[in-house]
This record gives C-alpha cells, structure tokens and sequence, in this order.
C-alpha cells in the first residue's frame, strides 16, 4: 500500500490543487444517482399505492389517495435527474480537459528539463506515448476511480438510512452488505486485477516496438529471408497480449456477475423482511415495495466499479513511468555568464563522455583551449561525436569525467537564460515550426521589425527568394519547414542566429545542402557577423577555405578522440 | 534499362558510377525489395541474401536479438565467433551481460562504428552465399573502415559472392570483376 501511495500522491496531489471543482462535480454525480433512485422508489411507492386503491375500490371498499403530491414528485425528480445529469457531464467533461491539460502540462515540463542524453534513451514514440497514453490512464484516476466509489458508497448510505426511516433492520442490513460489497468490488478487485492490467501497459509498449523494429530492419529481414520467423515472433506477443486482456475481461465479468448476484439476494432479502414487516403491519405496503424497488436501482451505482478498478494496475503503471521522468531529472542551474564584449573563452580539459547504458565513450579524453574571438574548426565524418562535443560546450550534456568551460563557467549549470542569451548554436537538425517565414524569424527577436527581418535575409541570400512569395515574410513554411528544401531550411535557421547576439557560437554543417555560389554569400556574411565572437565550426571538412575564413585552429575527430591538426 | 549480365559463384564484383545512375536499384532487385518492370533477377531459390547498407540497422533489443534477425536459430557460440569476426570480441569480453546487453535505436548503446560491427557479425553469421553491399565505408572512421575490408577478404575467402556499390579504391582493390553503371545501363570493365 505504501508504495502505491508514494507513487500515486504527487498526481493525487496535482488533481487535490482543484478541489472544489472535483467537490462539485462529485455533487453533481451524487445529485444525479439520488435523483434517479427517489424517481424508482417513488414511482414504486406510487405504483403500488394505486393498485392497491385499486382492489380497495372493486372490493367495494372505501378508499382515497391523493395522486397529485406524488405525481409531482416523480415530475420533479425525472426532471431534477435530466437536468442534473447534463449539467454533471458538462460540468465533469470541463473538470477531465482542465485536469488533462493540468497533466499535460507537468508532464512536458518533466521532458523540457530532460538534458539531451535522457531523451536519446528513448524513441520520439515512446516519448510520445509518455504524454498521451500515460496521461490519459492518470486521466482516469479522477473520472473512474476517485468520484464513482465516493458518490456510490455514498449513495449506498442515504438510501439505506432512507429505508430504516421504516424499516431499521433492513436498512441495517442493505448498509452491511452493500459496504462489504463495496469494499470487494473496489479494493478486492483492484488486487485481483492488478497484475494484468500492469502488464497491458508494457505489453502495448513491447508489442508498438517489436512492430517499429519490423518497419526499420525490413531490408535485413528480407534480405535474409527471416521476415516470416520475425511475424511469427510478433504474432506470439500478440497472443499473450491478447490473453491478458482475456484474463482482465473475464475478471471484470466476474466483478458484474458478483455484484449482480449479491444485489440479486438482497433485494429477495429486503422482500422478505419487508413481507415480514407488512405482515405483521409495522409497514404499509406501498412503502415496502418502494424500498425493493430502491435496492434495485442501487446496481446502478455500483455497476462500473468492478470494471474500473481492475484496472488500477494501468493508472499505477502510468504514474511509476512518469515519475522516473522526473527522476533523471539534471541539476539546477543556477549560474550566469558574464556580459563581456568580444566572445568568451572555451576550454575543455580531459573530457571523457559516455551516453547512459552505452558500452563505450562517445568523447574520450578531449582537451581543446579557443581563446575570446578566435575561431576553429572540428572536422569529422557523422558519428564521429561532433554533435557530441557541440552539446558538451553548449551545456545540453554534462561531461561523465573532465571539465568544459565557457568564460571560465560549467556550462551545464548556467541558467536557461544565460545560456540563450550567450550563446548560439546551429544544429545539425533544424526545427523549423508550421507558421509563417517572419514567425519562425521573431522566435529568436519577438520585437525584431520587418527590416530587420528583410536584412537578416539578406544575409543569408534568402531575401530575393522572400520577395518572388506571394505573401513574402507571411509565406508559410509548412509543417516543420517542408515547404523550403533542405538549404533553405538551414539558412532560415542561420538568419535566425543573426538576429541574436551570442559571444560563443556553434555551427554544425552550416552550408550543408547549401549550393557552392549561395555558400559563399552567406560565409560573408558570417565572416562579418562572427567579428568579436568565439566560433567553431563542426564539418566533415574543409573543402574550400573561403568558406570558413579565419580559423585560427584546426581539430581533426575520430571515434571521439581529438587531434590537433597542424597541417594547415 | 535493358540490363543483362551474369554473376558467378564466389565472383567479387564491384560497381561503380555516379550517384543516382543506378547502382542501388540495382542492388535492391537482386536482394529482392523491388521487382523488375520487365525482365527477370535472378538469385537461386530460398537461398539467404546477406545485405549491408552505410547507415547500420539497430533494432532495440540485445546484441543476440540483433544477430537473430539474420539466423533466428543461432547458438551463443556461433554469435560469440561471428562478433569476434566482426572485430567485437573485446567489446563483448567487456560487457557484463555478454550478448544479452542491450543497444538501443539507432545504436545508441554503440558507436557508429560498433554499430557498422554488428551488421558484419549479422553477415558472418548468416552464411549467406550472396552478399550485398551498398557504399558499405561510407561514413566510417579509419578503424571500422579497415575491419570492413578484413571482413570483405575473408568472405571472398570462404567461397561467398560479393556483389559491391563502391568508389573505395581500397575496396575496389578486392574486386575480381568491374561494372560501371552509367545512365541505368551496365558496362563491365577489366578489374
């Protein structure tokens, strides 16, 4: 219990910061189940009242009842369930989205703060997964298992305390045995269930990669003429997927089927001591049918539980996931980099990088020392552990052995702010956002202007381009940028930098995909801007001098280790 | 178009030419991922095609996941002696759960190079007698680039045919036939 309790308390906690709308909406749902349950009652209690007028008068005897008090009432609550019912759903389906998005919210904070070597642990899909499945299993923890046995239990209570008004004992007994139900179909069931619907979870992230692998490695397994060994490999887990949710259904059936059977005996129980009652005249039969008739109607309040809580296992699944979330959290930042004019120094002293669970370095031993304002330039093919070393200066990783220094700073702890402002960096991978060119621009200057704009174009040869647009600096990118080719992109992203104003920037390939004239424009431009800053350029190499013009050093990476080149 | 030529049994052949003439396409029909508009490919019956690409597939999974991917029905020794082959026999020695670590999407757990390691393995444990390679030293650093070589000789040596997409002069080295695409057309050329 204690560890369900621990995982379970920070979403608890999260969902109790809206209490008084969950108090409403709990209301609500019990204003419903009450109103429904008086409606069966009294509609009982009338039914009964009138046949048995009824026979009085064809007996011959004399015999009133007035119709009109109890017709009202079962007027007043069809209408009170309806209205009551509509307002609880629009009510509790606004509670579900702000409470969702309350959880979306946590839970892409938790991902923001991720440094780059957590979120490589994982596909983008399971990431993906994290923010959608999870949450919605979280989701139900509110609108399946907190409000219905609350509002049931509850409703279990009024109705037996409204039945002892007449009958003591049988109210005493629909209490015990409706509680101790309760207590089966909630707790109980959550127990019996739990195992399996634990494993739902993991089953459906296993089965999402075996399917993703199969997609991925197609050539190999064509190739190798095993794709029919690996289908009958998924075909397997998918079978045991299968039967576990078999086991979880019947498990729930059981739950129906055991709840059916009990309220099934008590409302012959109720009959009985009820008939009892009238026998003996301590109660008037119409009254007595009405309380058989509200036992009936309790299964109603009961009847989702047993469905719900075996369950409990995926809600509890979800919560563990998104807790290590915030586990492999990275440390506070707290420092600043100074503003000085004129870029600021890098040095790397023996630095050593391994990715969590990987089984060698990806950075071994790297020592490098970039005075203020200079410029230098790292070749190496992909995986060489450029993009590496680019994230180790930028602070997006911390080094595993050694130090990285910026102005004589650990950039790992420098604060988000601080970072941004000072220093720039061109990934390899351009995030380009479904918006317009100018949109995409003003991420980097919200206040730019549009001249600001047209110039930062300029720069990057992109202006002419800008201008045939129909709608210009309107033009829409399109979804991640896939209405420019590939160049564009990069050089939208270069414009990007130079409407910031960085001491220390990064640039990975900036000309690739770039065509060799356009290149030369846009390195120009870059010699001017990069005056008094740091720089250094990531390449495969330095195929044309001009390109990269006043380095002042030259590193050669392979396999993650540095070589100082001197050929130059 | 209109491509006829024959490979023989434990033939090297190298193909060269632009990008884009065809090498690849070419490739891809005798592995059989596309089929011919017209014409037939040929490759005997049921037998397993052994293909290697620049960028390595790593599923997630362990490194004998891996390796079943290409002889689903492999023993710990055989994948054992197959990374050994492949020039991964330290890097197993070092892992304390030997073949059962796992490595990641897009080989996280492992370098690139170590990655490229393992497609070899995949092939040295196949036995695949047709063994298809696509640029397969692209990208790769100095060390894996030479343990790509080594593997390349000692498939030649055990009898394998070797059909390669290359420009590596050092891989070429290794060739005992020559086609140059050019235009979607074939021509082969002394060695």
């Amino acid at each position: 219990m204690k560890f369900l309790h621990n995982d379970l308390s920070p979403w608890l906690a999260l969902m109790l910061r809206r209490r008084q709308r969950f108090l409403v909406g709990a209301l609500l749902v019990w204003v419903t189940l009450l109103a429904g349950l008086a409606l069966l009652g009294l509609s009982g209690w009338f039914i009964a009242a009138c046949a048995l007028a009824g026979i009085a008068l064809a007996a011959g005897l004399p015999s009133s009842l007035d119709i009109y008090v109890p017709g009202g009432g079962i007027r007043f609550f069809a209408l009170l369930r309806t209205v009551a019912r509509y307002t609880e759903r629009l009510y509790n389906h606004n509670t579900v989205l702000t409470l969702l998005a309350d959880l979306r919210y946590r839970v892409f904070g938790d991902l923001t703060r991720l440094d780059d070597a957590s979120l490589r642990r994982r596909r983008v899909g399971e990431w993906l997964s994290r923010l959608t499945s999870d949450i919605d299993a979280l989701d139900s923890l509110y609108l399946r298992l907190l409000v219905p046995p609350v509002v049931a239990l509850l409703s279990v209570w009024i109705v037996a305390g409204f039945i002892a008004i007449w009958l003591p004992l049988v109210g005493a007994v629909v209490a015990c045995v409706l509680t101790l139900l309760w207590l089966v179909i909630t707790l109980g069931f959550a127990r019996l269930g739990f195992t399996n619907s634990h494993r739902q979870v993991d089953d459906q992230e296993e089965l999402r990669r075996l399917v993703l692998d199969q997609v991925q490695a197609s050539a190999e397994l064509m190739s190798y003429r095993t794709s029919d060994w690996y289908r009958r490999k998924i075909r397997s887990h998918e079978q045991q997927a299968l039967d576990n949710q078999r086991q979880l259904a019947v498990k729930a059936a059981l739950g129906n089927a055991l709840l059916m059977a009990v309220t099934g005996l008590l409302i012959i129980g109720v009959l009985w001591l009820g008939s009892l009652a009238l026998a003996e005249q301590r109660v008037v039969g119409p009254i007595m049918v009405m309380a058989v008739i509200a036992v009936f109607g309790i299964n109603e309040v009961l009847a989702s539980l047993p469905a719900a809580f075996v369950r409990f296992g995926t809600s509890h699944g979800a919560a563990q996931r998104l807790n290590a979330l915030q586990a492999t959290q990275g440390q506070t930042r707290v420092g600043s980099l100074p503003d000085d004019e004129g870029g600021h120094a890098l040095q790397l002293r023996e630095v050593m990088f391994r990715y969590p669970d990987a089984a060698s370095w990806a950075i071994c031993q790297v020592s490098l020392t970039l005075p203020a304002g200079q410029r230098g330039a790292i070749m190496g093919i992909s995986g060489s552990g450029k993009s590496t070393l680019a994230n180790l200066i930028m602070g997006r990783i911390s080094p595993t052995e050694g130090d990285v220094w910026v102005a004589e700073h650990a950039p790992s702890v420098i604060t988000l702010e601080s970072s941004a402002a000072h220093m720039g960096y061109l990934p390899q991978q351009i995030d380009l956002f479904d918006g317009s060119l100018a949109d995409n621009l003003r991420i980097a200057k919200p206040d730019a202007t549009d001249e600001e704009l047209w110039q930062v174009l300029a720069q990057v040869a992109l202006s002419d381009w800008a201008k045939r647009q129909p709608r210009q600096l309107a033009a829409q990118v399109g979804e991640r940028g896939q209405q420019l080719s590939g160049g564009q992109a990069r050089r939208v992203a270069l414009a990007r930098l130079f409407l910031r104003s960085p001491s220390v920037v990064l640039l990975d390939e900036p000309f690739a995909g770039v065509d060799a004239a356009t290149a030369r424009h846009v390195a120009a431009s870059l010699d001017a801007w990069l005056v008094g800053r740091t720089a250094i350029f990531f390449v495969h190499q330095v195929d044309d001098a001009a390109l990269v013009p006043g380095l002042a050093h030259q590193w050669r990476l392979d396999g993650g280790k540095l070589i100082h080149d001197t050929s130059f | 178009m209109g491509v006829s030529a024959t490979i023989r049994q434990a033939d090297v052949v190298v193909i060269t030419g632009e990008s884009g003439s065809g090498k690849s396409s070419l490739l891809a029909l005798m592995a059989g991922f596309m089929a011919p508009l017209r014409g037939a490919c040929r490759v005997r019956q049921g037998e397993q095609v052994a293909w290697l690409d620049q960028s390595p597939c790593i599923i997630q999974g362990s490194l004998a996941d891996n390796l079943r991917l290409a002889a689903p029905d492999a023993t710990p020794a055989a994948m054992q002696e197959a990374l050994e082959n492949a020039g991964l026999g330290e890097l197993l020695a070092a892992l304390p759960h030997g073949l059962e670590t796992v490595v990641g999407e897009r080989g996280v757990g492992l370098s690139g190079g170590q990655a490229q390691r393992l497609t070899l393995a995949r092939v040295f444990l196949s036995q695949a007698p047709l063994v298809l390679l696509d640029e397969p030293t692209a990208s790769l650093d100095s060390a894996t680039e030479k343990s790509v070589i080594d593997a390349l000789l000692a498939w030649s040596a055990e009898g394998r045919t070797l059909v390669i997409a290359t420009h590596h002069p050092a891989v070429m080295a290794v060739a005992t036939r020559h086609w140059v695409c050019r235009d979607g057309q074939l021509h082969e050329v002394a060695p």
